[in-house]
């Protein structure tokens, strides 16, 4: 237990909380970011019927339900983007944590906790150069922040075949926006404006998982949430503030109905899991204030782990997980020419178990591109690590209970 | 590439993304009231020239003064004289008569006194002159007169201060004057010229008891300035900067169609220019290729008291005025952008020649009255135009 402590606080410490950069995140609220656990981000991002005794599902509630244990649950990101557009090629290095959570049992068939993922990621930033008759001028936008939801609730087992999930699901963020015009050689003074905006909404969440032998189903479904905004404006001249104004947008952001259905299926030690994930953001209106314009998105993911079997004095690396994937996604905001870019990934991770099987570091990673010049302007590359770690304890159960 | 992702053109992410974004405008302002104004009739100021004569309605003469230096005793002064250099002059009228006067009494450069004090005193004799463009002039100083200047200082060579009742003043005063100058002002220099050669010095040849010969005491003249009269009514429809009788413009622009922009959109000054068209047929005489000073009017008295030689301000950036050019731009940005925010009144600007005092050169401007519209006076405002 001592070990696994000083294992989570320098895998907490070692985060780094620098901003990724994304063309495509400037598009609406941000880029969907949808991994709910390391695990899955191995199998590309496959996840909705693949729960184990160990891993703790950041997404789906569902999952939750299972061996009588407390689970804790920590996932975090590395990502070297490589932006391509008609300008040139920029690459940027970025991370971020991609969710937490904690689990316990209550009861002997139910399970409370809690988990706090990111639900999209906004970070961007240009810069372009133009000029008047009087000055040079340099034009900057930047984008950082994003959306992020808690899940709070409670998992049981129905039967012996059906577990359900039940959570609250409110949401909360913020994202600053800057546009800031530069007279560069000096002859004037610069003008400024920033966004600075609150997120807070509130939904619910509802999972399934079905398992007979070695199937497996799951389905998820995320109730469309409606978003009040504070914002915080601030208009600068030459470096001042002319304006700094908080208050309540009169207009909400919206969140789409989300509803995904997957299966797994094990054979010899192997597991294929497919996912389909989709997001009703055609019926979201745009924030008028905002422009812009959504569509449904979708996300397809197929894994496979294989888990070689293991003897008490085999070596260690004997009971290493090894997981690859692949996913294709669209993005639900459109680019300014009405498209919607795609964006496609490959995976692989790897599982290892430790401390006797009660705990399990898991790497995943992820190499994958998405937009394309013609349609929208900008070509991005992405190479991904994401460094998870899952940890299953006996806490707050009796003796008779184990 | 700069930093971060350079802008694709077709704006990823500007429209798409819905961020902010700004509009950079420009409006231009005709001046709702302008004038000029003269501060003084009288003109004074030590500069790099002392104007003397009179030429189109300016009349001028100079005051040179010398400080008494220690001298060493039983020194005996065997002739004196004052040496001035001119360069030039505005007129077109024949190099006139410079008389060269003696007179005693105190004054600074900093509180020059009024012409009509500077009266009388003992005329010097000419020695020496030149009608050239480019000439010098010697004026011989009473060998007695400046013996007596000398004269109280004491054996042990320490000054013993000046004694002599009827002299209020321990220096000597040199007033230069033409009577006869017709259309002819003409510029001599002053300490402040480049070349020590031209500076105006009173040579003292003099004998000492304890020393082998004579020798040559140079004494640099330790202020001097001009006293003009300017007799010339203002030109109407005209805005006037300049020196001599000291001229300034006021201008104020009405910027309500700027503001009320804000009603619906926040609005962020980036540079504010004013730009004023020569006339330069106004002051052939006096052309002016220095400089402008732009006061930001922090009171309405420029409008009440036009006359007062005080008016509350503060200067902005000093602008040099290029000969080659028709119009002269001024940068306004500081105040227009304060004028903006609401944090300050717009009491308009006041431009005044950045040699006032220390020439009598001058620039014309066509006001806002001027049929053309290109010619009147106009604050070009640039600013963003942001959403509110």
């Amino acid at each position: 237990m001592r070990n696994t402590l000083v294992t989570m606080i320098a895998l907490l410490v070692s985060v780094s909380f620098l901003n990724a950069e994304s063309s495509l995140s400037a598009l609406g609220y941000g880029r969907q970011f949808e991994s709910s656990s390391s695990r899955s981000a191995g199998m590309g991002l496959a996840g909705m019927a693949t729960a184990d005794s160990l891993s703790l599902d950041l997404f789906m509630p569902a999952n939750w339900a299972g061996p009588r244990t407390a689970r804790f649950g920590f996932n975090s990101f590395t990502v070297r983007e490589t932006v391509s557009d008609n300008t040139g090629t920029d690459a940027s290095d970025n991370g971020g944590v991609g969710g937490i959570g904690f689990v316990v049992a209550a009861g002997k068939t139910a399970f409370v906790g809690f988990t706090i993922t990111p639900i999209t990621l906004m970070d961007y930033r240009w810069k372009s150069t133009g000029s008047t008759p009087w000055s040079a001028t340099l034009t900057r936008r930047q984008g950082q922040g994003g959306i992020s939801q808690a899940l709070i609730g409670g998992s049981f087992q129905y039967n012996e075949k059906l577990r359900l999930g039940i959570t609250a699901r409110p949401v909360f963020g913020k994202v600053e926006r800057l546009w800031k015009l530069d007279y560069t050689d000096g002859g004037g003074f610069s003008s400024s404006q920033t966004y600075s905006d609150r997120f807070a909404g509130f939904g619910v969440s509802l999972s399934g998982r079905w398992q007979q032998d070695d199937w497996s189903f799951g389905a998820l479904v995320n109730s469309p949430i409606s978003i009040s905004v504070q914002r915080q404006l601030v208009v600068g001249e030459g470096g001042q503030a002319q304006v700094d104004s908080t208050y309540d947008l009169s207009e909400k952001y919206d969140l789409p109905l989300d509803f995904g259905v997957g299966f797994s299926k094990r054979y010899l030690r192997q597991l294929i899991a497919v996912d389909v994930m989709l997001h009703n953001w055609g019926s979201v209106d745009p924030p008028s204030i905002e422009g812009g314009t959504f569509d449904n998105s979708y996300r397809l993911s197929a894994g496979w782990e294989f888990y070689p079997e293991y003897r008490p004095l085999d070596p260690f690396w004997q009971a290493w997980i090894y997981r690859a994937g692949f996913y294709t996604s669209n993005n639900y905001g459109l680019s300014a020419s009405g498209h919607q870019a795609n964006r496609m990934a490959f995976t692989a991770g790897l599982g290892i178990p430790y401390a006797k099987g009660r705990s399990r570091l898991d790497l995943a990673v992820e190499y994958g591109w998405a937009g394309n010049k013609s349609d929208d302007g900008v070509v991005e590359q992405m190479l991904g690590i994401t460094l998870g770690f899952n940890h299953s304890e006996q806490w707050f159960v009796g003796r008779r209970g184990r | 590439m700069a930093i971060g992702c350079a802008q694709p053109e077709g704006t990823i992410g500007s429209g798409v993304g819905g961020g902010p974004e700004g509009l950079p405008k420009q409006i231009e302002c005709q001046a709702q009231t302008d004038t000029s104004f003269k501060v003084f009739d009288i003109g004074t100021g030590g500069s790099a020239y002392t104007y003397i004569g009179a030429s189109n309605g300016v009349t001028s003469e100079g005051l040179l003064r010398f400080n008494r230096p220690l001298a060493p005793a039983g020194m005996r002064v065997d002739s004196a004289r004052i040496e001035v250099a001119y360069q030039g002059g505005i007129g077109s009228g024949a190099i006139p008569t410079v008389e060269a006067s003696l007179v005693y009494f105190p004054w600074i450069e900093t509180h020059p006194p009024a012409r009509s004090d500077v009266v009388g005193g003992r005329q010097l004799v000419a020695s020496e002159s030149s009608n050239a463009d480019t000439g010098r002039y010697h004026f011989v100083v009473d060998t007695a007169e400046v013996n007596a200047w000398f004269k109280v200082v004491d054996s042990t060579r320490a000054d013993t201060g000046w004694a002599d009742p009827a002299r209020p003043d321990t220096a000597l005063t040199i007033v230069l004057r033409s009577l006869n100058a017709v259309d002819k002002l003409l510029r001599f220099r002053s300490r402040g010229a480049n070349a020590d050669s031209l500076r105006p010095y009173l040579m003292i040849f003099a004998t000492f008891s304890d020393s082998i010969g004579s020798d040559t005491i140079r004494i640099g003249a330790h202020s001097d300035l001009f006293l003009a009269e300017d007799s010339n009514p203002l030109p109407a429809n005209r805005l006037s900067v300049g020196g001599g009788a000291v001229l300034r413009s006021a201008l104020n622009f009405k910027l309500d169609s700027l503001w009320s922009l804000r009603a619906s959109n926040y609005i962020v000054v980036n540079r504010a220019v004013l730009t004023l068209t020569k006339d330069r047929s106004l002051y052939t005489w006096a052309p002016v290729n220095k400089s402008v000073w732009p006061y930001q009017m922090t009171s309405k008295r420029w409008m009440t008291e036009p006359d007062s030689a005080e008016y509350s301000g503060f200067v902005l950036t000093p602008t040099a005025v290029d000969s080659t050019l028709d119009t002269l731009q001024i940068l306004i940005s500081g105040p227009t952008v304060h004028w903006a925010r609401g944090d300050s009144t717009n009491f308009g600007l006041l431009i005044e020649s950045a040699g006032e005092g220390l020439d009598i050169e001058r620039i014309g401007f066509y006001d806002s009255s001027d049929p053309d519209p290109a010619k009147r006076p106009r604050l070009t405002v640039y600013y963003t135009e942001l959403q509110r």
